[in-house]
């Protein structure tokens, strides 16, 4: 296990290296250096040209970009981030205060996504073949074709402005107010997840099919043991393992939906940070956040790797 | 992956056999069809539709009646005539997008599992690095550094799936490098590129042509969510994900104003997806879905 979990930490770190070139590279590519970024309107005066010229000096700009690269990493190991363009405080800080949000509806997301998909997955390859199949399947192709932010308008449609049931929009922290804070989490949380519950029913059908023909499942069953505990307690406890690693890879096509959800329900997590930051042209900010969001998911994969590794000896050897 | 090993009358079978010949598959059929209907959209946007679709009209945000199929938008256009123009944006940006990803993908997936060593270990770790951002982050950066635009979206989506060629080509070679054939054909003196080009490369087309369809898929759902976000293709142009976020803005006054553009996306994605798992099935008989 210590071998495999070195390999593939080790395997991590060029990835990080590699999106923090690419990140870099890319908002290098943004119009306008940040120095001029800094004076703001006041670069574009010609009376100032020198005063710009200084300031790019001073902020190491006219040295070649790998030097500059290197400094900015500098920066960043030393918990400097850059300042945001719009209020000047440190972009960190500005993600960190976002991230609470994000992280809830990830979580309410995956909660739905899994109490969908466990039991229609396992029901749909117990039932192969029946309406009920059929009807999970259907599901299942619906679900991975649906834009998230064009049945999140829909929900907000049918469940705030006909049935009014609901909020359509906002986000309320969950000290402030637990119960208005669970209610507004619910339409964007069924949004959000509703890809992630297609995607692992499907998965988990296929796997639960595989299991159901395997040699054991038929011992058991010779022994005579009822087909509830047959399903229940030999065949899903292996069906489950490679579907909840699923589940943890696919926290960044998540991530990403909720860049676009955040936005639809007016949810002010990092996601809606990160868009906000690119119309008021805050490249540091944008810099910031994709970086800590790509990052985060390196690691994120980093341990649902691991962790399928403790759970399944096999995947240790290749 | 590999098709080697098939029977040889199935080898010998034209693709497009392949794919439309023998029994007759009615989910294929029907999602063939549908894309073709979007096809015929995109390539013939006049004569479908009914209205000229940027043309402001005194109507405003009316609902769907026999002048206005899907009714009309807030300047009073018709929104039947924007769906059915909209549709061959969708086409071009997942299409060349596509493309894009296949003409650096390929290669570099033919380069590293031929190579192997260090080369490939380099190659593939950049593929990494590309599959650890969400598609719509790298966009997000990519309109940063070029601005929001019909081009910066056809970028986007060629770089990001970059990977998903480059990972199945290369574990396509990986697995026909040691085959018979390709060993016969080397001890005859073939030289490199020869064996990838002409006998690595048209075994791995199935697989290549499943996935093509597959990633067009999720291009057109890149697109749209740019475009809802207000970072793709810029107003007035109609594509569906501008007509979504502009609806938004009307769910008491036109509530039906979100279902065409919406349904449209949907059902495009829908029949692209179910295209290339049909495709899968059927050209790649061994991965065939349980």
């Amino acid at each position: 296990m210590a071998r495999f979990a070195a390999s593939r930490i080790l395997q991590a770190i060029p990835t990080v290296i590699l999106v923090s070139m690419l990140v870099f590279g890319l908002m290098r590519m943004a119009p306008g250096d940040p120095a001029t970024m800094q004076m703001g309107t006041e670069a574009a005066n010609p009376a100032n040209f020198a005063k710009l010229e200084a300031l790019r000096e001073e902020m190491g700009l006219t040295k070649p970009i790998p030097i500059q690269y290197l400094r900015w990493i500098e920066d960043l190991a030393g918990g400097d981030f850059g300042d945001s363009l719009r209020n000047k405080k440190p972009t960190v800080d500005l993600f960190l205060q976002k991230l609470p949000a994000t992280l809830e509806l990830l979580l309410g997301s995956m909660f739905f996504a899994l109490a969908l998909s466990i039991p229609l997955g396992v029901l749909s390859a117990v039932k192969r073949g029946t309406l009920v199949d059929r009807a999970a399947m259907g599901f299942v192709s619906a679900g991975l074709a649906i834009p998230g932010f064009w049945l999140g308008l829909t929900l907000i449609l049918i469940f705030s402005v006909r049935l009014q049931w609901l909020p359509a929009s906002g986000y309320v922290p969950f000290r402030e107010d637990p119960a208005e804070n669970i209610r507004r989490l619910i339409l964007p949380a069924i949004t959000l997840g509703t890809y992630l519950a297609a995607a692992l029913m499907r998965f988990l059908r296929s796997d639960m099919i595989q299991v159901l023909s395997a040699d054991y499942i038929r011992t058991a069953r010779a022994k005579g043991l009822r087909e509830k505990s047959v399903i229940f307690r030999h065949a899903m406890k292996n069906a489950l393992i490679p579907v909840l690693t699923v589940a943890g890879l696919e926290i960044g096509a998540l991530l990403g939906g909720a860049v676009i959800i955040e936005q639809v329900f007016g949810w002010s997590g990092v996601g809606w940070l990160t868009v906000q930051a690119i119309f008021d042209r805050d490249y540091p900010l944008v810099q910031t956040s994709v970086l800590f969001i790509t990052v985060g998911l390196i690691v994120v994969n980093l341990l649902t790797d691991l962790a399928y590794g403790l759970l399944n000896p096999r995947m240790r050897v290749s | 992956m590999a098709t080697a090993d098939l029977p040889a009358q199935e080898q010998k079978r034209s693709l497009t056999w392949r794919i439309f010949g023998g029994k007759a598959d009615p989910i294929l059929i029907a999602s063939a069809l549908v894309l073709l209907l979007f096809l015929l959209w995109a390539l013939l946007p006049g004569f479908f539709s009914t209205h000229n679709p940027n043309k402001i009209g005194p109507d405003l945000l009316q609902p769907p009646s026999r002048a206005y199929l899907f009714g009309t938008d807030e300047y009073g256009r018709d929104i039947y005539s924007r769906v059915v123009h909209g549709a061959r944006i969708e086409f071009v940006i997942s299409g060349l997008g596509v493309l894009v990803a296949m003409l650096i993908g390929i290669p570099v997936g033919l380069v590293a599992g031929y190579r192997g060593g260090w080369v490939d270990s380099v190659l593939m770790r950049l593929q990494d690095a590309l599959l650890a951002f969400p598609s719509i982050l790298f966009a997000i950066l990519i309109v940063a550094a070029r601005g929001a635009s019909q081009q910066s979206i056809i970028l986007t989506v060629g770089i990001i799936f970059i990977p998903r060629f480059a990972r199945l080509v290369r574990a396509s070679v990986l697995a026909l490098k040691e085959e018979d054939f390709v060993t016969a054909s080397r001890a005859m003196g073939a030289s490199g590129s020869r064996l990838l080009w002409r006998h690595i490369l048209p075994n791995a087309m199935p697989a290549i042509l499943v996935q093509i369809t597959l990633t067009m898929a999720v291009a057109v759902l890149v697109e749209a969510g740019l475009s809802y976000l207000g970072l793709g293709v810029q107003p007035p142009t109609a594509t569906w994900g501008t007509m979504l976020k502009a609806a938004q803005s009307y769910p008491q006054q036109a509530p039906w104003y979100v279902l065409a553009p919406g349904i449209c996306i949907f059902l495009l994605v829908l029949s692209l997806n179910t295209f290339g798992d049909g495709l899968r099935d059927r050209l790649d008989p061994r991965v065939r879905r349980l």
